[in-house]
């Protein structure tokens, strides 16, 4: 694994948390934390998968996260928005608008960096092991992080980079300095 | 009163939006995606601005555009939206969206810019 694409993914999926959870909840309540893939897999959880491509990597960001009344109910409580009608597929509808947000702010972060990527848009996985899948399909790297709510997990992230056969030795993803002058999303640009 | 319509796939988005808009003060009508939007854009006289997602089912938010723009109709629309890419935004400025904002959507950096449009 090499350690400056191991870094630089820390880097992305860490910002991308910062800034869709600064947009969406009260902040105080929220902190976000590295974990070990094995936290990830100690519980029982669904994904939502969005994907980034170009021509030299392919990116995977999973958001895991569980639908127990007592983590929708924590999730309404820290959220800026009103809940309007059913709770539980709005949590769903909340859930897929976020990794949306989430990818998209990696993508723009990776488009800060020169690199020239495009995304998909998110699926929800009917499996439950999600990350035993992507261990069978060999990410070149991978991080995991953690979203807590007063010390409660509320929802966990994880990141896995697939380097395309031919640029192993020479894709360096060189993302800390990209991310710090990477623009605030939403701002109104006029045209 | 000034009207806005956003257009959106997500529920989430069109809750939080409308929300916002409503709480300073503006008229707020939803539509589920492009067809919807554009329909509504047609019918209602009292639209002063469309602030619409891109990637949504059915018809996406820049092919709507530029049916609005063949309509001969010039209401404002601005694009909300987490597509960042220069060749999309030079699609959105080539059909004629006055605005981009990259979500996630943050209110207080775009009321004014809002205001301005639909004063």
């Amino acid at each position: 694994m090499d350690p400056i694409n191991h870094r630089s993914l820390i880097t992305i999926l860490r910002q991308s948390f910062d800034e869709t959870l600064a947009a969406i909840t009260t902040q105080e309540k929220a902190s976000i934390n590295v974990v070990e893939r094995t936290t990830i897999e100690a519980q029982e959880f669904k994904t939502v998968i969005c994907s980034i491509a170009s021509s030299t990597f392919k990116m995977n960001m999973l958001l895991h996260y569980s639908n127990s009344d007592a983590v929708i109910d924590s999730f309404f409580d820290t959220i800026k928005s009103d809940i309007r009608g059913d709770k539980k597929n709005q949590y769903q509808d909340y859930i897929s608008e976020l990794v949306n947000n989430l990818c998209g702010t990696a993508n723009r972060i990776l488009g800060y960096a020169g690199f020239s990527s495009g995304m998909s848009t998110p699926a929800t996985l009917n499996i439950s092991n999600s990350t035993k899948h992507m261990e069978v399909i060999a990410p070149d790297s991978e991080v995991h992080i953690g979203c807590f709510l007063e010390g409660e997990p509320l929802f966990f992230g994880s990141l896995y980079l697939f380097i395309n056969k031919g640029f192993e030795s020479s894709l360096i993803l060189k993302i800390p300095e990209a991310a710090a002058e990477c623009e605030a999303s939403g701002e109104l640009e006029f045209f | 009163m000034a009207k806005v319509l956003v257009v959106d796939d997500s529920s989430t988005v069109r809750n939080e939006v409308s929300s916002f808009l409503a709480s300073n003060g503006i008229d707020v009508d939803t539509a589920v995606d492009g067809v919807d939007g554009l329909a509504k854009i047609q019918r209602d006289p009292n639209l002063k601005l469309v602030i619409c997602d891109v990637n949504m089912p059915n018809m996406d938010g820049l092919t709507m555009v530029e049916k609005v723009k063949a309509l001969g109709k010039t209401i404002p629309i601005i694009m909300l939206t987490t597509e960042s890419n220069p060749s999309m935004k030079q699609r959105g400025k080539d059909a004629g969206v006055k605005g981009w904002i990259v979500k996630p959507f943050n209110g207080s950096a775009a009321i004014e810019g809002i205001k301005k449009l639909i004063s």
